[in-house]
C-alpha cells in the first residue's frame, strides 16, 4: 500500500475503512451462523450447547471490533505520514470499528430472535 | 372406537407370553386397540407373575388409559388378576378341598348304572394319595388330572364370592359379557406343566359358566358368541430341579404331558368346536434350552423370557387379525399348516416372527433405538428440559419401563445383575443355536459401561441385515444431534406431553432410518 499524502488519497482510505469493517462485520455475522449450526446439542440430562453458542456470539461481536482495527490499522494507518490525517483518521477508524461491532450485535439479535431455528434461537432462549 | 381384544395367560409359560404380548403392545403392534389382559396363575408369589405386574404397572403409566396409533405404547391394557391362591386360604390341599366342602361326602346315584358313589371315592379314584396331599402354593406341579378340576372349581368359587363384588375375574367377564357378540379371546399356556395344561382345556366352559352366577343370568353364552384362539406350548426348555418334595414337575416328563396332551386337543371335541384356532409351538428334542435348577414355584421361579414366547404373543397378533377378515373361520374342514425355522441361520429375523415383518422391523427397530438413546444420552430428560415440557415425575415408569424392556442391564431389589427383556430374548436364540441372536445386531447388546454406549454408533449398527436402514451422520456431529434436530422440526406445536414426545420420537426415527 503507498503512502497517503494528500486530502483526496485520506478521504479513499477513510471510505474503504467503513466499507472493510462493513464486510468484516457480515463475514463475522455468517461465522456466528455457521459455528452455531456446527455446535452439537449436548446429551446428558442437562443440553448446555445453547450457552456455548451464546458464547460464540459475543466472541465474534469483539472479534469484529478488534479484526476491524487490526485490518484498517495495517492496511491504511501504517501509511500515513502527516499528523492531521492520521488524528482525523484514528477518528473514523474507531468509529468505522465501533459501528460495525454495532452492526454485527444488531442484526445477529434480530436475526437470532426472528429465528424459528432451534440452535439459533437457543442462543437467546424464550424464558418459560 | 377402539377394537378390543381379550387375552388370557395361564401358568408360569402364560406369564411370560403375556410379557412377550405387552412389549408387542408397547413397540405399537396393537395400535388402536383396547386390550384386556387376564393373567391366571396358582402361584401368585410366583416371579413371573410379579414381574408382570410391575410391567403392566409401569405400562399404564406411560399409555396414559387411551388407545392410539403411530407411536409407541399405543394400546390400551386393561389388566386383571385372578388367582386361587391356595396358600392364603384354607384350601392349600386338595384333600382340605374335599374335606371342607360337606357335599362331597354326599352319595350321589349314577343315572344309568344305579350306582351310587360319593365325590370324595371319585377322587380317590383319580388321585393319587401324596398328589392329594401335596401343597398347592406352588401351583398343579404338572398333575393336570386334579388341575383341572381344581381350576374350574376356583373359577366357578370365585364367581359365587363376587356375585356382588368386583374382583379381577368379574371385571374381565363383565367386560367380555358388555355389548355384542364376536369378542375375540386368546389364550396362553404350556401343555407341559401344570397350571396352564390343567387349565386350556375348561377355560372356555369355565368362564361361561361363571358369568352365569355372576350376573345372575342363564341365557349368557360366552362360548358360543365369542371367537376363542389358544397357542400351547409343548416342551420347550428343560432344568434340574433340586426338591424334597414328593410331587414336584420334572423336565424329562415334559416331552410325554406334551404328547398326551396333543394327542388330547386333537381329539376332545370341545376343544376342536370351542377354539377356533389353536397355534401349537415346541422344540425338538435336540434343541431344549437349558435353564438354572429351580425349586417348585414361588418367588425363585422367575424364568428368563424365550423367543418362543415371543413367537406364541405373534401368534395372538395373527388370531386377531384373522378375526378381523370375514369369513375366516367359516370352513368347517379343519387344516394343519406346519411352519419351521431354517437350519443354518446365523440369528432369526422379523420374518421368523411374523408375516407383517416390515411392521414388526419398523416398531421393534423404533423402541429399541429410542430405549437406547435414553440408555446412551438421557434423551427423554434432556428433552423434557428444553423441548417438551412435562412433569419429570412422569419419566419414572419409562425409566422401569425401559430397565425391563431390555437394553441396558440392571440391578434389581436383591442386588442381582438382571438383563431385560429383549436381552433374554436374544439370550435364548443364542441358547438354541443362533449364535448372532436375532434382528438386531451383537454388539447393541455387547455396550456395557457408559462410554460404550455413547461411543456406539446407533446410526449405523442396528439391524442384522444386508442394506440394513442407517441414516447418516455429518461431520463434527454425531447421532444423538441427528436426532434431537429431527425430533425438534417434528410436530413441533406438540410440546406439552411425554405422550407428544414419544410420538415425536417414534416419528422422527421413523423418517430416519427410512421404516
Amino acid at each position: 500500500m503507498s503512502l497517503i499524502k494528500t486530502a483526496p488519497e485520506l478521504a479513499n482510505a477513510i471510505s474503504a475503512t467503513y466499507l472493510i469493517d462493513l464486510a468484516v462485520a457480515v463475514v463475522f455475522f455468517l461465522a456466528m451462523i455457521v459455528t452455531a449450526f456446527i455446535i452439537n446439542y449436548d446429551y446428558g440430562k442437562v443440553d448446555n450447547s445453547g450457552k456455548t453458542r451464546r458464547a460464540y456470539f459475543f466472541i465474534y461481536g469483539v472479534l469484529t471490533l478488534l479484526v476491524s482495527l487490526a485490518l484498517n490499522w495495517a492496511l491504511f494507518f501504517r501509511n500515513i505520514r502527516i499528523a492531521a490525517f492520521s488524528n482525523k483518521y484514528l477518528m473514523h477508524l474507531a468509529l468505522a470499528a465501533f459501528a460495525a461491532t454495532a452492526a454485527y450485535y444488531l442484526i445477529s439479535f434480530i436475526t437470532v430472535k426472528l429465528s424459528k431455528n432451534r440452535k439459533l434461537s437457543s442462543i437467546f432462549p424464550k424464558k418459560d | 372406537m377402539p377394537k378390543s381384544v381379550f387375552v388370557v395367560g395361564i401358568g408360569g409359560t402364560g406369564m411370560r407370553c403375556i410379557e412377550s404380548f405387552v412389549h408387542l403392545c408397547a413397540i405399537g403392534m396393537f395400535d388402536d386397540t383396547e386390550v384386556h389382559l387376564l393373567a391366571m396363575d396358582t402361584d401368585k408369589d410366583n416371579g413371573n407373575f410379579r414381574r408382570l405386574a410391575t410391567l403392566v404397572d409401569n405400562y399404564k403409566k406411560i399409555n396414559g388409559g387411551h388407545s392410539k396409533s403411530e407411536t409407541l405404547f399405543s394400546a390400551k391394557i386393561n389388566y386383571y388378576q385372578f388367582s386361587p391362591d391356595y396358600d392364603k386360604t384354607d384350601n392349600a390341599t386338595m384333600a382340605r378341598i374335599i374335606n371342607n366342602n360337606a357335599d362331597n361326602n354326599i352319595e350321589i346315584a349314577n343315572s344309568v348304572s344305579g350306582t351310587r358313589v360319593k365325590a370324595t371315592d371319585l377322587a380317590d379314584l383319580l388321585i393319587r394319595p401324596e398328589v392329594k396331599e401335596m401343597s398347592l402354593a406352588h401351583g398343579y406341579r404338572a398333575q393336570t388330572q386334579m388341575g383341572s378340576m381344581l381350576m374350574y372349581y376356583a373359577i366357578l368359587e370365585e364367581a359365587y364370592n363376587t356375585r356382588s363384588n368386583s374382583g379381577g375375574l368379574r371385571d374381565f367377564l363383565s367386560n367380555l359379557n358388555n355389548g355384542s357378540a364376536g369378542k375375540q379371546v386368546f389364550v396362553f399356556g404350556s401343555v407341559f406343566g401344570g397350571t396352564g395344561a390343567s387349565s386350556l382345556p375348561i377355560i372356555p366352559p369355565a368362564f361361561n359358566e361363571a358369568a352365569k352366577i355372576m350376573f345372575n343370568n342363564d341365557s349368557i353364552d360366552l362360548v358360543k358368541n365369542n371367537y376363542y384362539g389358544a397357542v400351547i406350548l409343548t416342551n420347550y426348555f428343560t432344568f434340574d430341579i433340586q426338591c424334597n418334595e414328593k410331587v414336584y414337575a420334572t423336565a424329562d416328563k415334559f416331552a410325554l404331558n406334551s404328547q398326551a396332551a396333543l394327542n388330547f386337543y386333537n381329539n376332545d371335541q370341545t376343544v376342536k368346536d370351542v377354539y377356533k384356532r389353536l397355534y401349537v409351538l415346541g422344540r425338538d428334542a435336540g434343541s431344549l434350552r437349558r435353564l438354572p435348577s429351580g425349586g417348585t414355584g414361588g418367588a425363585d421361579q422367575c424364568n428368563p423370557s424365550d423367543f418362543i414366547e415371543l413367537m406364541a404373543a405373534f401368534a395372538a397378533h395373527d388370531f386377531f387379525k384373522q378375526c378381523d377378515k370375514p369369513n375366516s373361520f367359516d370352513n368347517p374342514d379343519k387344516r394343519f399348516v406346519c411352519r419351521g425355522i431354517d437350519d443354518n441361520i446365523s440369528h432369526l429375523s422379523f420374518r421368523n416372527f411374523t408375516e407383517d415383518d416390515k411392521e414388526f422391523m419398523k416398531r421393534l427397530g423404533v423402541m429399541t433405538v429410542t430405549s437406547f438413546i435414553d440408555s446412551a444420552y438421557e434423551y427423554f430428560e434432556n428433552l423434557r428440559r428444553d423441548t417438551v415440557h412435562f412433569d419429570e415425575n412422569d419419566l419414572i415408569p419409562l425409566k422401569k419401563y425401559f430397565q425391563m424392556f431390555g437394553i441396558k442391564s440392571y440391578t434389581d431389589e436383591k442386588g442381582r445383575l438382571v438383563k431385560g427383556w429383549l436381552n433374554q430374548i436374544v439370550e435364548s436364540a443364542k441358547d438354541c443355536g443362533y449364535q448372532e441372536g436375532a434382528f438386531f445386531k451383537p454388539t447393541l447388546f455387547a455396550c456395557s459401561s457408559d462410554k460404550d454406549f455413547k461411543k456406539y454408533e446407533i446410526n449405523e449398527k442396528v439391524f442384522n441385515m444386508e442394506s440394513a436402514p442407517t441414516f447418516k451422520v455429518k461431520l463434527f456431529s454425531n447421532p444423538f444431534n441427528v436426532i434431537k434436530d429431527k425430533v425438534i422440526d417434528t410436530k413441533p406445536e406438540n410440546n406439552k406431553t411425554l405422550e407428544q414426545l414419544m410420538e415425536r420420537t417414534y416419528l422422527a426415527l421413523s423418517s430416519l432410518y427410512s421404516l
